[in-house]
């Protein structure tokens, strides 16, 4: 079982440091119910009314060994739990750092959250019920040994009765399950219908046939899940309360049915009757826990099946150390280079290439081309990310094979059309604080933001202001190539024309290697070569007709 | 005391035939503890009376089914009771406007209509459960001092202890709770950071490296904080459970020193006291979660009261109606100025002026954040202006028009939403949706059952499509769309251009598009352009 084998991850001994604190917690729970039923019956026999002192010592000392020990127990165990989901949790994610883009892209990004995060959840805050369950088999039986002790008869009465019941309440359970599961597809009907409501408010503002229907279709929801979540109630009321009748009925059948048959423990029926009261929380607890048990255990083997499904996502050569051949290189170039997206059942795939070009160390090229001419498909193909069915990625002549690529990778820096700025400057070690200083008044983001050690004080900003920490963030990187994506889309006019007459010139005057994509056809002139995507194929541009001086 | 309240107000019928089954019920586990002992003490003397085994099993009986009744039928009312809230709070959005709507916040609003309602869901059967026990305690109380005062006293003094001791690590739990929910959403964050800006890490091997360590430093901060909770859980439930434990020991080593001829009834009231650690412990363990309600309760009403003005104000706007489809709409002096919360004026869009016609295709073009969406916004009566009006072939729109003039519009805005279910059409014909879908090269992804798209899990421009599927199948006189082409690819968008908006054209529709694609600004009848707020036409030299 998955939740064992996570467990005896780290070593053998949480499952036997369970198991012996269980033991002790529930034999001094029997100590406990063995002391009360003798004090009550010996008050009730001797009609004393001082009380018995060591007697009662011993009761203290029994519910002390308890308190001890249940405590420990639980706490220790969420420990040992807390180390195996750390230690799993650790593990997937550097798996998950060494993944290939396009596999990660198609692994859906549901599964991932879902096995990282939820199933740590459900295993972490569940932990003190799985003990619990643990600890509650072990009182239980403890308990029918007690009972065994003193009316064999009694004990296979009670076996009988609490095995068939169990199995009887197990059942409902199964039954209750499913229904639930059917009733959260009802749920998440039913907020699908606010989120037609809240993200499409406008629309309904629009159409008062869309708010009418939608309000008469969540009020029938509605009301229909009152029903569902009734029945559901219904059925598990049932359950409980057969569990609370069959105790009683337990009872019954220690004060009616066992005198009958063996009257010289007639005497004895207080103690009986005390411990069937003293197996009710085990036996409620466990049953409880059944349903616990069972979602740690699927989520425990989810976590272990996303671990072996995230090895399959690896990128060839990642990993592998960085080798810095690249460093003094003078030309980047694709020769040949094709791709094609994998399509559907018999549609057409959006192929892109061959593509051949060639850039120098210092030079600045333009990459333009209409929506969805295959323009961030190009960068991912020149940045690595993506892996080309055909031709070649190479640096002076060296072939950007996979376990170069990390190398090739270092020398440049990205601003993505869909970028992420992170929360802090990670991976770099030092950050020069004077020349981030100068970036921020260069980008105009002084007044909005500022950069304290390695994170920007604000990160929650317009598109295009996070645009420019982005570039400051690369710029800071300090790397021979700066690769832009439509960097100067979410800019205002004005900023715009900085980026083209002032900010592109002094960066390309600095020696970095510049290659953008933009849709800017007023400064195609900021650059000596500009290149067209058109349905996948590059072409060079080379007249300058119209740019303006 | 708000859970009592709204109980008695939103939900009365069962209220009084509930309080007696429940009586009933709390009385027959009274006479179920005194039947126990009892039969015991004749078993011991060898005698077994016929007339108890049938008291007892009737006893049994009634429990079982007072028990069924009571829980089930409160169990139905707390739903009806969510039911009333939720559409209540549906219908007051679903009646507000935009303004307000903006202004509480999305997220609020779904935290209230999911998270909340959910959160009562859980809650009140528990509280339910909790209530009955309470009455079953009251009736054993009396029982127990019946018995023996002192007992009773010491039990139900330890009881309510344990009941104030459960209250007060519970919400002492609550912040050891709150930082290992904190430390799980670092790890979150951590791993949004490291999906979101997957590439970004791909490229830089010691971003890379940062990244993750830092992940597993959250990883094990998270570790900590929720080993910390977890040993404080036990503690707390092991002391809760020692107490209930302790009151048996209470009764048979304590009681007897203050109790004088206590050992006659010693036996009944060492079982009863046994008997009511049960509901002890669920009244304990409920009292936190009664707190939990009132302040889901609170939160659920502080929205509506939000909620009730804008939506009492809003239903004003549909009292009238036009004369007809308008055949020209214009925009008179129309402004509109943003502000922040102190009231300075951060952006104004406007004064504009600008006229559309029914049968013609109008353009507007305009840099980023020069005001084209709020423009769209003022035009289709979505947000109140600041001065100047809209005006319907020369009169302008009364406020008692705005529905009227609103449902007279299709939109399609850049941040648009495509329900699954078309809500705004009724009676749909299968073969019309069909034809449409194929037309817009969808047919072989979605098509339309019962009422709704088979699926909506596309890419933007997919959606896009249906959304415009869905216009054409409203048919309504005036079209809106904002950057509608942008997410197509280039065989498609010259497809919208050249046959699909001329097609709108032809059948007189008034046609309103922002766009970039300078391409075909022939094509429009007019082409506006915005710039920080202002809106002027272009000339026919600008647009060629």
């Amino acid at each position: 079982m998955s939740l064992i084998r996570l467990l005896q991850s780290v070593d053998k001994k949480p499952l036997r440091r369970l198991v012996g604190g269980a033991t002790v917690s529930s034999l001094s729970t029997t100590g406990m119910l063995a002391v009360i039923t003798y004090a009550t019956q010996k008050i009730d026999a001797t009609k004393e009314e001082f009380v018995d002192l060591p007697v009662a010592l011993f009761f203290v000392a029994t519910v002390l060994l308890y308190l001890f020990f249940e405590s420990r127990m639980i706490g220790q165990f969420a420990a040992d739990i807390e180390e195996a989901v750390d230690l799993l949790r650790i593990k997937l994610v550097r798996r998950l750092r060494h993944a290939d883009l396009w596999k990660l892209e198609h692994f859906g990004r549901s599964r991932l959250y879902g096995s990282i995060t939820q199933s740590c959840k459900i295993i972490s805050s569940n932990s003190q019920y799985l003990a619990l369950a643990m600890r509650s088999v072990i009182l239980m039986l403890a308990i029918l040994i007690y009972i065994a002790a003193i009316s064999l008869l009694a004990f296979v009465l009670l076996t009988i009765l609490l095995t068939l019941a169990s199995l009887f309440y197990y059942r409902l359970e199964i039954a209750i399950e499913k229904y639930q599961a059917k009733l959260a597809s009802d749920e998440t009907t039913l907020f699908e219908r606010v989120e037609d409501l809240l993200d499409g408010f406008k629309e309904q503002r629009l159409s008062s046939a869309y708010s009418s229907t939608l309000g008469r279709e969540y009020n029938d929801l509605s009301a229909h899940t009152v029903d569902a979540r009734s029945e559901l109630h219904r059925q598990s009321w049932q359950q409980f309360v057969f569990g609370v009748t069959m105790f009683h009925i337990m009872l019954g059948l220690i004060v009616f049915v066992i005198p009958a048959y063996s009257p010289e423990i007639s005497a004895q029926l207080f103690r009986l009757s005390a411990a069937i009261l003293f197996m009710m929380v085990p036996v409620f607890g466990l049953m409880q826990s059944l349903a616990v048990l069972r979602a740690a255990r699927e989520a425990a083997g989810r976590m272990m099946q996303l671990e072996k499904e995230l090895a399959s996502l690896k990128e060839q050569g990642s990993g592998a150390p960085v080798e810095k051949v690249f460093e003094g290189f003078s030309e980047i170039r694709m020769s040949g280079i094709e791709y094609a997206y994998p399509s559907e059942h018999g549609e057409q795939p959006f192929t892109i290439g061959p593509l051949d070009v060639s850039v120098r160390r210092g030079e600045a090229i333009f990459i333009t081309g209409g929506n969805g001419s295959g323009k961030s498909t190009f960068i991912k193909l020149l940045t690595g990310l993506y892996h080309p069915d055909r031709g070649t990625l190479s640096v002076d002549g060296l072939p950007v094979t996979s376990d170069l690529l990390a190398g090739y990778r270092s020398l440049i820096a990205p601003v993505f059309s869909d970028f992420h700025l992170f929360s802090q400057m990670f991976g770099l070690e030092k950050i020069d604080q004077l020349r981030a200083d100068d970036l921020l008044q260069w980008m105009e983001m002084k007044k909005v933001t500022g950069l304290k050690g390695k994170r920007f004080t604000r990160i929650n900003l317009s598109t295009g202001q996070r645009k420019r920490l982005a570039l400051i963030a690369a710029l800071l990187e300090n790397k021979p190539i700066l690769i832009l994506d439509e960097w100067a889309a979410d800019q205002d006019a004005v900023f715009r024309k900085k980026f083209y007459r002032e900010i592109l010139p002094k960066l390309m005057h600095q020696g970095l290697t510049i290659i953008a994509v933009t849709h800017d056809d007023r400064y195609f002139d900021a650059v000596e070569r500009r290149f067209h995507l058109d349905e996948g194929r590059l072409n060079e541009v080379t007249s300058k007709k119209k740019g303006k001086p | 005391m708000r859970l009592f309240k709204t109980a008695v107000r939103e939900i009365p019928e069962n209220m009084k035939s509930l309080l007696w089954v429940n009586t009933i019920s709390a009385l027959s586990t009274t006479a179920f503890i005194s039947i126990v002992p009892a039969a015991t003490k004749e078993a011991a003397g060898g005698r077994i009376s016929l007339r108890m085994l049938l008291l007892f099993v009737f006893v049994v009986v009634l429990i079982h089914f007072t028990q069924i009744f009571t829980l089930v039928t409160a169990s139905r009312d707390t739903e009806r009771l969510i039911h009333k809230l939720r559409i209540r709070i549906f219908d007051l959005v679903r009646r507000s406007d935009l303004v307000t709507i903006d202004r509480i916040g999305r997220a609020n609003l779904q935290s209230v209509l999911t998270q909340e309602m959910q959160v009562l869901a859980e809650v009140l059967p528990m509280i339910v459960v909790g209530s009955q026990h309470a009455i079953i305690l009251v009736f054993l109380a009396i029982y127990l001092a019946w018995l023996s005062p002192v007992a009773c006293l010491l039990a139900f003094g330890l009881a309510g202890l344990t009941v104030v001791v459960r209250l007060k690590r519970t919400s002492e739990l609550h912040t050891f709770l709150q930082s290992s929910a904190a430390a799980e959403g670092r790890i979150f964050d951590g791993l949004t950071e490291l999906l979101d800006g997957f590439k970004e890490v791909r490229m830089d091997g010691p971003k890379a490296e940062e990244l993750t360590n830092a992940l597993a430093e959250s990883s094990i901060a998270a570790r900590q904080a929720n080993a910390t909770l977890k040993a404080r859980w036990g503690w707390n439930y092991s002391l809760i459970e020692s107490m209930l434990y302790s009151l048996a020991g209470l009764m048979v080593f304590v009681v007897p020193l203050f109790s004088a001829g206590f050992y006659e009834v010693a036996m009944q009231a060492t079982f009863a006291v046994l008997f009511i650690s049960g509901p002890v412990s669920t009244v304990s363990f409920v009292a936190p979660l009664a707190a939990q309600a009132e302040m889901t309760l609170e939160t659920i009403e502080t929205m509506q009261d939000k909620l009730k003005a804008a939506a009492e104000a809003a239903e004003a706007e549909s009292k009238g109606q036009l004369e007809g489809n308008p055949a020209t709409i214009a925009l008179r002096d129309a402004s509109l100025a943003y502000r922040d919360s102190e009231g300075a004026s951060l952006f104004t869009v406007g004064p504009a002026r600008a006229e559309f016609h029914a049968g013609q295709v109008t353009f507007i073009t305009g840099g980023n954040g020069s005001g084209k969406s709020s423009l769209l916004r003022m035009l289709t009566g979505l947000i109140p202006l600041d001065a100047g009006s809209i005006v319907a072939d020369g009169h302008p729109i009364e406020k008692e028009q705005m529905q009227d003039y609103r449902d007279r519009i299709s939109a399609i805005f850049s941040d648009f939403h495509l329900s699954r279910r078309l809500y705004s059409l009724s009676d749909l014909d299968v073969s019309a949706t069909d034809q449409l879908l194929r037309r817009f090269e969808m047919f072989d992804k979605v098509q339309v059952r019962n009422g709704a798209f088979t699926t909506t899990d596309l890419s933007s421009g997919q959606r896009k499509r249906l959304a415009l599927i869905v216009a054409e199948l409203e048919d309504k006189p005036i079209i809106v769309l904002d950057e509608w082409a942008a997410d197509q690819d280039p065989h498609f968008r010259k497809f919208f251009y050249e046959e699909i908006l001329p097609n709108l054209k032809a059948r007189g529709k008034m046609i309103i598009c922002v766009t970039h694609d300078d391409r075909w600004f022939h094509l429009a009848d007019k082409v506006y352009r915005m710039i920080e707020g202002r809106i002027e036409e272009l000339n026919g030299k600008e647009i060629a």
